[in-house]
């Protein structure tokens, strides 16, 4: 496999290398002669399970996968899971039972931006670096926190700057409407879609701040329709999309494009059949971060692997592809250290990191003043049936609602 | 209590942080009962008293630097406050009206905290600061559990003083029968009222107590299912009973840490488990665990024995 290197030429060399190295390194929690512990946490039950159990699968195979190969530097990587529920206080005691009793080398998890701050100051006075696994993490990575690595499938920023720029461009719209949640996701997308429009010379004439739990949005929708917008940007969770989709068809508005970021629309052909009628579906775009729909082979060859790895799931959903690039990124980072495998050197090398996959849409980049790991997803037409990637990555420039 | 600085010092961090939790838990549940086991009100405005002993106790701290230990004691005095006005309207209510008209104030509460983003951090959520005891700065679980050890001991014991005092006595027979109570010369309007002050001043504290040893809350974590599940200790354990409602808030605190060591398959049927819990537990022991473990003590301990504290003894609320 291409992205795990040419590892048995290299790994002779490095055992001896680690063997002569390893008297002189100070105990390391979580790392041996023979493995490097990591501590894994997701939502394994409750309400947002589907973030959890396939990303968390996906990511256990990329370790496996490297075991098979012979390790890290001779390391196995042994993987200790953890149900967070995706709640601050399940998530806080899944945090420090694998460090205090379990003590592993880092953290890997967290599909829950919130659930995940609740976290924030036992890590880092721990100075345990945590990976995210799918989280977007808008408020853990701006600013950037010095043990906190995330948003492997880009933030709320990108989603918004992205469907912005794809508005502005392709679609050449200058009045947009906005409808996000009334959270710290619908925060961050629509600071950045308004930015974004703003500096492309477009004008946001109506914004719909709606609760999560919204179950009709027949006063949003009319409010939007009166605004009159070129184009419609939404930010919505699954349900509430689905809601808007079904609204939007019925007040006939679908010549006005609807563009809704990943959240809402986890498995493309749940949601068309959620939404019941594929007239919504005319005009209707979303972002996506991965090569999967773009590629076929590229599709093919980790949903194959995936298969391979866990047979017990044959039909993994779109979100499974969320716990692969996290998972790469630990391991592209293990290998960097070789055999100095050390808790400041881990975070230091994670800065350095800039990682090109086949899978994602743009390169998984680190820096010292950067721990938002993808900054460019592409746009997906979806008309119910079919998806069409269109032309193009489109990006988030770092600033724009930052 | 007297065990806590010993545990604080050899007992692991997890393990300290499930006992923090367990002890908040505790004074959450304590003063809930008050309100639903002593006196048969099926209030929910428990949880929003909870949060603005939370908020009131951070925010005091962090925008007008007032301690701990007077900041708790306020937020928990303005919980209080709050409670004994939404009392004032609620005592005319009664069952599914007030369990309405109180969970609707619940949910206005969390409405509010998620608005208010100057004052709270809305939707982004709100770091906590470490509070100071005597100059000691808290906001790690080990420096925390000896004093969450103290509060709950302190509320235990006040709580015990309350089952023996005239309001508590009055409680119980508004809970029985209220045209009774009022019958034999109790006011039960005001010892409604006073019940709703009590609990919300509990629950108060309890919020203040989660700013010792957690560094962050969000709106969400205010929600009905932290609701549910204070009930479901309260309804498990057996409500009306100090005893019983610690019994509660042990076994279902302590069983989704249980669950860990259960294979990763089994865990999507923990809401399964915990609801076929509750459901039995209301179909086969309305009276709780609690009253289990009485009729075992009945068979083996001889009478003349058992004494003690007395307990708020009732049929199913």
């Amino acid at each position: 496999m291409t992205w795990l290197g040419n590892v048995g030429t290299h790994l002779l060399a490095c055992v001896a290398a680690c063997a002569l190295a390893l008297p002189a390194m100070a105990a390391e929690p979580g790392v041996t002669d023979n493995e490097i512990v990591i501590g894994m946490f997701a939502p394994l039950s409750g309400p947002l399970i589907a973030y959890g159990i396939q990303p968390v699968n996906a990511a256990r195979m990329i370790y496996d996968d490297v075991n098979a190969h012979g390790g890290i530097a001779g390391r196995r990587v042994r993987v200790v899971v953890e149900d967070d529920k995706c709640t601050g206080s399940s998530l806080v005691a899944a945090i420090k039972k694998l460090v205090t009793i379990d003590h592993v080398f880092l953290l890997h998890g967290g599909s829950c931006t919130a659930a995940l701050a609740a976290a924030r100051e036992f890590v880092t006075r721990e100075h345990v670096p945590l990976v995210m696994l799918n989280a977007a993490g808008d408020s853990l990575v701006f600013p950037p926190q010095r043990e906190f690595f995330g948003s492997f499938q880009s933030t709320q920023r990108v989603y918004g700057a992205a469907l912005a720029e794809f508005a502005a461009g392709p679609l050449k719209a200058k009045r947009v409407a906005v409808i996000v949640h009334d959270d710290d996701y619908g925060k961050s997308n629509l600071a950045s879609v308004t930015a974004t429009t703003e500096r492309l010379g477009g004008k946001v004439v109506a914004v719909e701040r709606i609760p999560p739990s919204i179950t009709d949005v027949t006063a949003p929708l009319l409010n939007i329709r009166a605004a009159r917008p070129d184009v419609i940007i939404s930010g919505a969770y699954p349900a509430p999309a689905v809601l808007i989709a079904q609204k939007y068809a019925e007040y006939r508005m679908t010549a006005t494009p609807l563009l809704q970021s990943t959240q809402g629309i986890p498995t493309p052909s749940v949601f068309a059949k959620n939404v019941g009628d594929d007239t919504a579906l005319v005009n209707f775009y979303h972002t996506w971060a991965f090569n999967d729909i773009a590629e076929p082979a590229v599709h093919d060859r980790w949903y194959g692997m995936y298969r391979a790895a866990h047979p017990e799931d044959p039909d993994p959903g779109g979100f499974m592809v969320t716990g692969i690039p996290s998972a790469l990124a630990i391991v592209a980072t293990l290998r960097r250290l070789g055999c100095d495998v050390t808790r400041d050197g881990f975070v230091a090398a994670m800065d350095g990191l800039d990682l090109q996959t086949d899978l994602m849409a743009a390169p998984l980049r680190f820096g010292p003043d950067r721990h938002d790991a993808l900054r460019g997803v592409r746009v997906v037409r979806f008309d119910g049936r079919t998806q069409t990637v269109q032309p193009g990555v489109y990006s988030w420039n770092g600033q724009d609602g930052n | 209590m007297l065990l806590s600085p010993l545990l604080a010092w050899v007992v692991p961090e997890y393990l300290l942080y499930i006992g923090n939790v367990l002890m908040m838990d505790a004074m959450l549940a304590l003063g809930l009962d008050v309100l639903l086991g002593w006196s048969g009100q099926f209030a929910f405005a428990h949880i929003a008293f909870f949060g603005i002993g939370i908020y009131g106790t951070a925010l005091l701290d962090m925008r007008a630097g007032v301690p701990f230990l007077l900041g708790m004691p306020l937020s928990a005095l303005l919980a209080a406050a709050i409670g004994f006005v939404i009392a004032l309207a609620a005592i005319r209510l009664r069952d599914v009206y007030l369990a309405l008209a109180t969970f609707a104030f619940a949910l206005s509460m969390q409405w509010l905290i998620r608005t208010w983003d100057s004052l709270t951090g809305g939707p982004d959520g709100l770091r906590i600061a470490a509070p100071a005891l005597f100059g000691i700065v808290v906001g790690t679980d080990r420096r925390a559990f000896v004093p969450m050890a103290m509060l709950l001991a302190s509320m235990l014991a006040a709580m015990l003083h309350l089952t023996r005092s005239v309001l508590g006595r009055s409680l119980a027979a508004i809970r029985d029968s209220e045209h009774a109570a009022a019958a034999s010369g109790i006011d039960v309007r005001r010892s409604k009222i006073a019940a709703f002050t009590i609990s919300a001043f509990c629950a108060g504290v309890a919020g203040g107590s989660y700013t010792l040893f957690g560094s962050f809350i969000h709106p969400d974590d205010l929600g009905i299912w932290q609701l549910v599940q204070v009930l479901t200790m309260i309804v498990v354990g057996g409500s009306g009973s100090i005893g019983g409602v610690l019994l509660g808030v042990g076994l279902i605190g302590v069983l989704p840490e249980l669950l860990r060591l259960a294979p990763a398959q089994w865990l999507v049927w923990q809401e399964l488990a915990y609801g076929l819990i509750l459901m039995l537990t209301v179909m086969f022991l309305p009276l709780g665990l609690r009253s289990v473990l009485r009729r075992n003590l009945r068979t083996t301990v001889p009478p003349r024995t058992r004494r003690g504290t007395p307990t708020m003894e009732h049929t199913a609320p």
